[in-house]
């Protein structure tokens, strides 16, 4: 295949979001055709996959010297799954239409994170994840509302510190090695423990991981509905690809290890901390970092297609629960039952039940092969934390009734279909390669046993958010305190 | 004195640091953020120094080219974005200081911290 392409796919992909601003009566049709073309160049690689991975660098410069870019397999995944996601946020935003803002920094959003996963050099990473994060900050801000400007500005300052001590280790590395070419860097097995994990630090907060993401549950309650999916979903793959890049790279042992101990504590604090909350988006909030640990803990392609897979269910939940929230009136998970579309309920069941794990359903099987791939004990307690994250989801799912109507917003209905399709659709194929009747009665078995607690518990527990420990200051007391540690070990190691 | 230029510049970050986590004002946070930022940059100039401090500039001294005694071009070429990166952030985060500052009629970060945690509280209740 002529790498060629690549560039051309590049350039229509960052050229076609400024053609919103001229045509804005057109916007929406724009991004239609925006998706389209992107979904028929994924359609294209895919039919020509067998010359993956594809190197393209810009100007003819030399690799070490030059902006390459690298169109792998995990690069056609995580694009892929961004435009599906894409797309259906694109379906739900439609009803109440947006101001044509709005859907130019969605468009924006959609072509830096295409470049984000093809671009192949540390300086082409920080640039584009800067960029995300400024079209983060004013898509969770877009409503101009006092607590979403808050939540902005607390992600904002915790972003910048952690873009710096990027730009740091960044920095360290050219020193040494004279490149920031990833693929250059993995053939000269570097060791310098400080500059990897420097560079890792920002990678970690986008990958919404407990410690230095504690800007998330504000920014995700506050934002819009489809804002928080597209954070939950596609910015959290942002930050998970490039770990996952970095640590193939580096080939390093104490990287693993950091990955893991980092990933045990972001799974044991986001269901315990998603157990206590009052409020639908804040406990999907603490899934999604309990879910992030499941996929920092094994970072291989089974975690990759775990990335893929949450991202897909959780966009379904967010969207389905944002749906609930303009319905109802209230994000409060005490308020009485109400009745919902059929649409809504379903999407609500598909996405509950892939996160509950069960076989047929996106996500199960890998989240079975990741919570067993570890030591006896260890794949124990996942499980019984597993069983911790599924609960607060039932608070939610108990509070819908099924009603008549099916189509109320058709826009809506279709977003929510299209990924409830996808996640049914994907799910099967999966646990057909996978499946056995262990697979199926684990969960089950994990099912039955977070109902029993949800019926035991539900009245006895006290729900409350503990807003103190998540304030700018004391989230920066944390975050430099761990940076510290960090620091320290890495320069000990 | 390249050590010292080294501890001048880890200085210059680390009192950005604790000026962003000990001040309460929201303009002064923003300010230590910029003084970090402008460390950050220290560090990409002196790494681009290592060799020498002569400017990458094409000179007619042919023998400034052939030795390679020049500082190397491409940490200042990456820290051009970098600094852009900075100042969009920068205003931005501003105009968000001054948006809350309009709002909650003060710029410290404990008294909007409590009044959005407040209005969160009977906002859910309600």
């Amino acid at each position: 295949m002529n790498p060629e392409i690549l560039q051309l796919f590049i350039i229509l992909t960052l050229g076609f979001p400024f053609l919103i601003p001229f045509f804005k009566k057109w916007v929406r049709s724009i991004l239609f055709a925006y998706v389209g073309l992107s979904f028929l160049f994924l359609v294209f690689f895919y039919l020509n996959r067998e010359s993956f991975p594809i190197h393209f660098v810009f100007g003819g410069w030399s690799q070490s010297f030059g902006i390459e870019v690298v169109f792998s397999q995990e690069s056609l995944l995580f694009i892929a799954t961004t435009n599906i996601v894409f797309l259906s946020v694109l379906f739900v935003s439609l009803s109440p239409k947006k101001e044509w803002h709005y859907y130019f920094l969605l468009n924006l959003l959609h072509a830096d994170i295409t470049c984000l996963f093809v671009a192949n050099d540390l300086f082409n990473i920080y640039v584009t994840l800067e960029l995300l994060s400024l079209l983060c900050y004013l898509l969770i801000s877009i409503e101009l509302q006092k607590r979403q400007i808050w939540s902005s500005l607390k992600y904002m300052i915790l972003g910048a510190i952690g873009f710096n001590l990027y730009l740091i280790g960044t920095a360290i590395l050219y020193g040494e090695t004279g490149t920031l070419n990833l693929t250059t860097i993995s053939s000269l097995n570097y060791d310098n423990y400080f500059a990897i994990i420097m560079i890792m630090i920002p990678l970690l907060i986008k990958s919404e991981v407990f410690f230095f993401s504690m800007w998330v549950p504000s920014a995700q309650t506050e934002s819009e509905g489809t804002v928080s999916a597209i954070l939950s979903a596609v910015v959290v793959n942002a930050g998970l690809f490039h770990l996952f890049r970095l640590s193939n790279a580096l080939h390093s042992q104490m990287v693993q290890i950091f990955l893991l101990i980092i990933g045990l504590s972001t799974i044991l604090f986001g269901a315990v901390f998603s157990l206590f909350q009052r409020d639908m988006k804040m406990i999907l909030a603490f899934s999604t970092m309990s879910n992030v640990g499941f996929v920092l803990i094994l970072l291989t392609d089974i975690g990759m297609a775990y990335a893929c897979s949450h991202s897909l269910y959780k966009s379904l939940l967010f969207l389905t629960v944002g749906y609930f929230i303009t319905i109802s009136g209230s994000k409060d998970c005490k308020k009485p039952a109400i009745v919902v579309p059929i649409s809504l309920y379903v999407a609500f069941i598909t996405g509950f039940l892939s996160l509950a794990g069960i076989p047929y359903f996106i996500g199960g099987v890998f989240k079975h092969q990741i919570i067993f791939n570890n030591h006896l004990i260890t794949s124990l307690l996942l499980l019984l934390i597993s069983i911790l994250s599924i609960v607060p989801l039932i608070r939610i799912f108990v509070l819908m009734k099924p009603g008549h109507r099916f189509f109320s917003k058709p826009f809506v209905d279709i977003g929510l279909l299209i990924l409830s399709f996808v996640v049914l659709f994907f799910g099967i194929r999966t646990t057909i390669n996978y499946f056995s009747y262990d697979l199926l009665m684990e969960a089950f078995i994990v099912l039955g046993i977070s109902f029993a607690v949800f019926i035991i518990f539900s009245k006895r527990v006290n729900l409350f958010y503990p807003y103190k420990l998540f304030k700018l200051s004391n989230s920066l007391a944390i975050y430099s305190f761990m940076i510290g540690i960090i620091i320290t070990l890495s320069l000990l190691a | 004195m390249r050590e010292l230029e080294l501890f001048f510049i880890c200085a210059v970050f680390i009192c950005g640091f604790f000026g962003v986590y000990y001040t309460k004002n929201m303009i002064k946070k923003l300010l230590m953020l910029g003084v970090m930022n402008v460390a950050t940059i220290g560090i990409f100039l002196f790494i681009g120094s290592t060799h020498s401090i002569i400017p990458p500039i094409l000179s007619g001294d042919p023998l400034i080219i052939s030795n390679h005694s020049f500082s190397d071009p491409l940490p200042q070429a990456l820290v051009l974005t970098a600094v852009v990166i900075g100042f969009a952030t920068q205003s931005l985060s501003l105009v968000f200081v001054m948006f809350l500052s309009k709002n909650y009629q003060t710029i410290e970060e404990d008294k909007i911290e409590k009044l959005v945690e407040e209005e969160r509280k009977s906002d859910l209740e309600s």
